[in-house]
Order: C-alpha cells, then sequence, then structure tokens
C-alpha cells in the first residue's frame, strides 16, 4: 500500500465524521423546535477508483478510498402525520362546540336561583298569591315586580346568546386570516423545496416547516393535502385548490344574508360559499349556526308561548277599574317580550273574571281569572299538547346538559388520539438527547480514531524518510 | 420504541394537566357540596333537579294559598259563633219572656237585651279580615249588612259571590259564605221578631212563644253552614299537613339528586390529590435522567 492513499482515507473519514457531528449539533440544537424531525446521517463507503488502476491494486484485490456522507437525511412519519392532521381536524371542531356549549351553559344558569327556571316559578307563585286576595295593592305590585324579571331574565339571555354568536365574526375573521397567511407561506414553501431538490439537496427543514404549517392548517379547514412527485404539496379545500405550486388560493369573509351582523366565509373574487366540515372553522360555523342558534329558538318559543297564553286569559279578564281586553305581555320573542304599558298601572291587572265594578256580576273580591292564569304553569301547550312551558325548558336544559357532555366526550377523546399519534410522531422522528449524545461519542470516537491513522502514516512516513537519508 | 426527552415531558405534562383539573373539579364538589353545578355534570340529574326544585316552589305557593285561606275559614266560623251565642241567649231569654208570669217592665228590659244581641249579630256579620268584608261576596269592600234602627230590618249589601281559591292542583275551596242565605236572614229575622214582640204593648208568654221555634229554626241553619265552615277549614289543615309533608319528601328528593355525598366526596379528593402529589415527584424526577449527567 501507499502511504498517500491511507491519508485520503483518513480525511475522508475526518471530514465524514465531522459532518456527522455537525447533524448530531443541528439535532441537538432542534430538540424542542416545534415540527422539527430528526436528520441522521448516511454513511456510504467510497468504491475502490477503477480509473487510478494502480491505486489500491494488490494482488488481494482492492481496497476502498474510504466513507463518504452520502446523504442527510430527514426521520419522518409522513402516515402518521396524515393521521395525526385528521384528528386535530376533529379536536379543533369539538373544542369550539365544547367551549360554547359551556359559554351557554353559564348563561343559562342552571341549576341555581335566579335563573329563568326559578324567576318563572316566581311568576306563577306570584299569579296564585293575587288570586286569593285580588284586592291588594302589595300583591298585585309583585305580580307587576315578578313578570318584570321574567320579561328581563329572557331578554338578557337571548341578548347575551346574540352577542355570543356575533363574537364569532372577530374569530371567523382571524381564522380566515390565518388561512390565508399559512396558504401563502405554503406556495412560497413550494418554490424554495423545487430550488433545493432542483440542485441535489435535500431540503430537510423547509419540509418540517411545510408540515408544521399543514398541521396547523389542519387544525383550522378541513383540507385534503397530496404531495406531487416534483416535491411540491396542493392543498384542496372542497374541491378548490388553496395551494398549487407558487400558487395560493384565498379566502374572505361576507356578511351572511340571512343576518348581516354575521359573517359567512367565501372563496376571495366568488360568492361560493365555503362549508367547512372539519376543523375550528367548522366549529365555529356549526356552534354559531346550530348550538346557539337552537337554545335562542328555544327561549324564542318559551317567550312567543308565554305571551299568547297569558295575554288570551288575561285580556278575557278585569282589572279593578272594570277594563277588560287588556294585553298582559307585549312582543313576540326572547329578545323582545316587555311587559305591556296597560298593566303598568297595578290595579289594571286583570284578576277577576267578571266586571268588579259591577256589583251584578263581580266585585273587587273576585280573584278567579289569576288563578286562570297561574293554572297556565301546568297547562300542556307546547309540544303538540304534551309539554308545559316548564316542562319544555327543563328539557332544553337537559338537552344542553347531555349535548355539552357529548362534546366534552368527543373532544376529549379526540385530543388524546391526537396526544397518542403525536406521541407516535415523536417516536419516529423527535429528538432523543440520550441517542444524540451516544451518537456524539461514536462520532467523536471514529474521529480520533482517523486522526490517530493520520498520525500513525505521518509516523511511518517519519521513518521511510530517515531510511533514505541513513 | 424510542423513547424522546420531550415524549416524556408532553406525556407527564399532559397527566399533570389532566389530574389537575380531576382534582379541581373534586375540590369544587366538596367546596360546595353539590354534586351538579352545570348541567352537564349530570343531565338528567339537572333535568330532575330543576322539577323538584319548580314542585318545591309550587308547593310553597300552595302553603302561603292555604294560610290564607284558613284564615278566612277560621275567622268566619268565629263570626258564626258569634252569631250563634247571640242565638242562644235570645233563647234562654225568650223562654223567660213567655213565662206570662212576668211583666211588662221586665219585658223591656229584656227588649233591651235583645235588641243588644242583634247588634252584636249583625255587627259579627260585618267582620273584616285584612280590611276584607268576609260576608259580602265578592263586593269585598262593601260592608255587607246595614241595621235599620227604626224598622230593624237587616239589608244584605253584597252579592252571592263564592270567592274559590286553589289549594292543591285543580282543587277548587269556596272559603267565603256570601250573606244572601238562611244563616244570616233567619237569625236576624228572629231577633226582630222577637224584639218586635217584646215590644208590642199588651204582649202575653203566648205571642212570644212563637219566637222560640223561629230562634230553633235560625239556629238550625246557622249550625249547618258552621258545620260546613268548619269542615271546610279541617280540610284545609289536612291538606296543609299533607303539603309540609311533601316539602320535607321533596328536600329530600332534592338532596340526594343534587347534593354531594360528603364523605364519599372528600374521600375521592384526598385520593385524587395524593395521585396529583406522586405525579409530582415523578415529574421532578424526570428532568435529572439524561446520559449526559453520568458521563462526567
Amino acid at each position: 500500500m501507499t502511504g498517500f492513499l491511507g491519508l485520503d482515507i483518513a480525511l475522508r473519514s475526518l471530514m465524514a465524521h465531522q459532518r456527522a457531528m455537525e447533524v448530531v449539533s443541528h439535532n441537538i440544537a432542534n430538540v424542542n423546535t416545534p415540527g422539527y424531525s430528526r436528520q441522521e446521517p448516511v454513511f456510504t463507503s467510497e468504491a475502490a477508483s477503477y480509473s487510478a488502476m494502480s491505486a489500491g491494486a494488490t494482488e488481494a484485490g482492492r481496497i476502498g478510498m474510504g466513507v463518504r456522507l452520502s446523504q442527510i437525511r430527514r426521520v419522518s412519519a409522513d402516515s402518521i402525520s396524515r393521521q395525526v392532521r385528521l384528528e386535530k381536524q376533529s379536536y379543533n371542531k369539538w373544542a369550539i362546540i365544547r367551549d360554547t356549549l359551556q359559554q351557554i351553559e353559564a348563561i343559562i344558569s342552571e341549576p341555581s336561583e335566579g335563573s329563568l327556571s326559578a324567576v318563572m316559578d316566581e311568576f306563577w307563585a306570584a299569579w296564585r298569591d293575587l288570586s286569593v286576595d285580588p284586592q291588594s295593592t302589595a300583591l298585585r305590585a309583585n305580580v307587576y315586580e315578578r313578570s318584570a324579571s321574567l320579561v328581563s331574565t329572557l331578554n338578557t339571555y337571548s341578548e347575551q346568546l346574540a352577542s355570543a354568536r356575533r363574537g364569532f365574526n372577530e374569530l371567523i375573521n382571524d381564522t380566515v386570516q390565518d388561512v390565508n397567511d399559512i396558504v401563502q407561506e405554503l406556495a412560497k414553501l413550494n418554490v424554495q423545496i423545487v430550488g433545493v431538490l432542483a440542485v441535489g439537496d435535500q431540503p430537510n427543514d423547509l419540509r418540517d416547516r411545510r408540515d408544521l404549517l399543514l398541521d396547523t392548517l389542519s387544525e383550522l379547514v378541513d383540507v385534503t393535502i397530496t404531495e406531487e412527485e416534483n416535491g411540491t404539496t396542493t392543498v384542496f379545500l372542497k374541491g378548490r385548490h388553496l395551494v398549487m405550486w407558487g400558487e395560493a388560493g384565498e379566502l374572505a369573509t361576507v356578511s351572511a344574508s340571512e343576518d348581516p351582523t354575521l359573517l359567512n366565509i367565501v372563496f376571495q373574487g366568488t360568492s361560493e360559499l365555503v362549508r367547512v366540515d372539519g376543523g375550528k372553522l367548522a366549529g365555529i360555523i356549526e356552534a354559531r349556526d346550530s348550538v346557539i342558534t337552537d337554545v335562542l329558538d328555544d327561549l324564542d318559543t318559551i317567550a312567543a308561548t308565554l305571551i299568547t297564553q297569558v295575554n288570551d286569559v288575561h285580556a278575557a279578564g278585569y282589572g279593578l277599574d272594570g277594563v277588560t281586553g287588556r294585553d298582559f305581555f307585549e312582543g313576540s320573542s326572547a329578545a323582545d317580550i316587555a311587559l305591556s304599558s296597560a298593566v303598568a298601572d297595578a290595579s289594571h291587572i286583570a284578576a277577576a273574571s267578571a266586571d268588579p265594578t259591577d256589583p251584578t256580576v263581580g266585585g273587587p273580591g273576585d280573584g278567579s281569572n289569576a288563578t286562570a292564569i297561574a293554572q297556565i304553569a301546568d297547562a300542556l301547550v307546547l309540544n303538540d299538547g304534551r309539554a308545559s312551558i316548564g316542562d319544555y325548558y327543563r328539557s332544553m336544559v337537559v338537552a344542553l346538559g347531555l349535548d355539552a357532555d357529548h362534546a366534552n366526550q368527543m373532544a376529549a377523546s379526540s385530543r388524546l388520539l391526537v396526544d397518542h399519534l403525536e406521541g407516535r410522531r415523536e417516536q419516529v422522528s423527535g429528538v432523543s438527547l440520550d441517542e444524540e449524545t451516544v451518537d456524539l461519542i461514536r462520532y467523536q470516537r471514529a474521529y480520533q480514531a482517523a486522526a490517530r491513522l493520520v498520525s500513525v502514516i505521518n509516523e511511518m512516513l517519519d521513518d521511510l524518510i530517515a531510511l533514505g537519508r541513513g | 420504541m424510542r423513547i424522546t426527552n420531550n415524549l416524556v415531558l408532553s406525556r407527564v405534562l399532559r397527566d399533570l394537566e389532566m389530574s389537575r383539573r380531576r382534582l379541581n373539579d373534586l375540590q369544587v364538589q366538596v367546596s360546595s357540596g353539590k354534586r351538579i353545578l352545570k348541567p352537564e355534570d349530570d343531565p338528567v340529574g339537572t333535568g330532575k333537579a330543576l322539577g323538584i326544585r319548580t314542585a318545591l316552589r309550587v308547593n310553597e305557593s300552595y302553603l302561603r294559598t292555604l294560610e290564607v285561606s284558613h284564615d278566612w275559614l277560621m275567622v268566619t266560623e268565629a263570626a258564626l259563633q258569634t252569631i250563634g251565642s247571640a242565638l242562644e241567649r235570645a233563647y234562654v231569654l225568650a223562654l223567660g219572656a213567655s213565662n206570662d208570669s212576668w211583666g211588662e217592665d221586665e219585658r223591656v228590659l229584656v227588649a233591651k237585651e235583645v235588641e243588644e244581641l242583634l247588634r252584636q249579630a249583625v255587627s259579627a256579620a260585618n267582620t273584616r279580615h285584612h280590611d276584607r268584608f268576609i260576608f259580602s261576596g265578592y263586593q269585598t269592600r262593601t260592608e255587607p249588612f246595614e241595621l235599620d234602627d227604626l224598622t230593624l230590618e237587616v239589608t244584605y249589601n253584597g252579592d252571592g259571590g263564592q270567592i274559590e281559591h286553589e289549594i292543591e292542583p285543580g282543587h277548587m275551596l269556596v272559603v267565603n259564605l256570601p250573606g244572601n242565605v238562611e244563616a244570616f236572614s233567619k237569625p236576624f229575622n228572629a231577633l226582630r221578631d222577637l224584639l218586635t214582640d217584646l215590644r208590642t204593648p199588651g204582649a202575653t208568654g203566648d205571642t212570644i212563644k212563637d219566637n222560640i221555634a223561629k230562634i230553633e229554626e235560625a239556629r238550625n241553619a246557622l249550625l249547618e253552614q258552621t258545620v260546613t265552615i268548619g269542615a271546610r277549614a279541617q280540610a284545609v289543615e289536612q291538606i296543609e299537613e299533607r303539603m309540609r309533608q311533601l316539602d320535607i319528601a321533596l328536600q329530600d328528593q332534592l338532596s340526594k339528586v343534587e347534593d354531594l355525598d360528603l364523605a364519599e366526596g372528600t374521600m375521592r379528593m384526598m385520593n385524587q390529590e395524593m395521585a396529583y402529589q406522586t405525579l409530582l415527584q415523578v415529574a421532578a424526577r424526570l428532568s435529572q435522567q439524561t446520559l449526559i449527567e453520568f458521563l462526567r
């Protein structure tokens, strides 16, 4: 053998292991970087050079040319990533629905004193109290006050729910902005990745960045992602391209036609509504258009039933002044239910079913109309004659609790699945400091050995030169 | 399987978070003493609790009504008894006066007492309860009976309005006695007739004797109503008693649905505290364990 070939091999080894230690440094440096996939050096033995026929040629055969660091490989888990994204869509949707239901629970504040159920009970009780002493100014005032707090409770619930619904506008705007930003960056990354691949390199860190963006994007909307053979990523949303090569689509918000205070999502430049089924945006839309709306509708039904039922009976009765035909409530929904101005004077409240000023038919001691109003509490006036107003409200609260419980479980189980899948991804592509330390020692030792080789060859050459002098 | 540092840390963090949340839930339950704080804690139980609370409030309002009904009936009964004792006294006086041995002067004295009895009876019939005349039907602001000082005729100014209280669901009870019934007209007439006869110059035992039968008849008419009112008062008392029992039963039910079994809750909280503390210790040790620590 010639000493010079040995030096070449040692040099290659030194360079390869120095590079490998740089890879280890990069891994250790990124141990806490979100979305980072660990990289590993791939060593390849350098085949014997056939062009230099003499080099390394002995009777025993040829020796290779040492080692080469042929590739820095990114250890990724793409199939797990796809599942993670799918589960993240589900988790983020349910998390929003769960939060909304909890917000509604807080607004409704059942079971507690001062909730609608309590206020409504007090309302009916006030009428029953009045029925036994219809002349009493105090009891009339009591009916008025109880009714006022019933009305204001309904108004407040309705307003708070409506404002929660409007509150989603900001979230929709922010989310749409996030989607647009991510999509822009993905398009830029596509161009960069193609550029790096073109010069024969591996765009490892660009791919990490891209995967992280795709994860985040999946939390927001249910996109479909395909990786093209040229290394670019194509992103679809509801059959439309969001990202293709360097081109990025864009989402925009418009006022909903059915309620201009609410925002809907469209593809920029079109009026085509984007109906998302997964991700945070889908959760927002479902929470707003079905979860909150259902409760609002139920409250409206309760308010409307109260208004018509109480007004019917009240209008048939007589105030202490002998006037009949007065309404008790005004309005038609939970938002606008109010006490009729006709009963602002409490003596106008119709407790009697006959004219109390006409001694031939009635008198101030007649409280039978108040009894009739108190009896509406038990009348089966809703759900096709199967539920009283109280029953209807209670089933609404039970349904709310069941929905919240369900959303809780859905969010918790998809969270668990996300965690599990992310754990599996971490197992494959996460950085283990122990592993890196061992690798570091291994490469360090190899480097030291190669360096030793250089010094051995150097000594050998020294000997040879000394021999020549002698 | 590769276990990376981040994997271990994120798992411990997640477990800590979950354990802390569970502990918090249990602490809130124990400190409030309630098992259900939001509908989602137990949706069906929440529905039950709401129903029981409503039933309790309804029950309370019936109890308030029953109290008023009972008062009306008791005041009514007392007034009728006053009229009754006036009749008793008149009966005794009539018996005495129907004796021919009584002279003119004595009859005049008796007449004075009978007039007083009549006034007492009318005044009892004009009894007010909480500023409402109880015997004038719906005309609770109108004094029902008016005694003419000259003719001693009693006129009724009320109406036949029957004041009904709903004392339990669907059970309407008449609590008043409108003054247009014989229980009033007969006693008043009997007393007036006796008085007139006593004052008639040359009245004899025989002319007065007729009044005894009339008084007895009046007593019967009165007694009939007194008994009816008494029976109603008793019914009210029974229903009241039943509703109080129901109240206790409902409170008990509500507590079973809504309240936390304190012993069990505290035990579970303490267990969770232990679990949490153990986790904290595990987490504290984890950070020390890397290969680097051993390579010095």
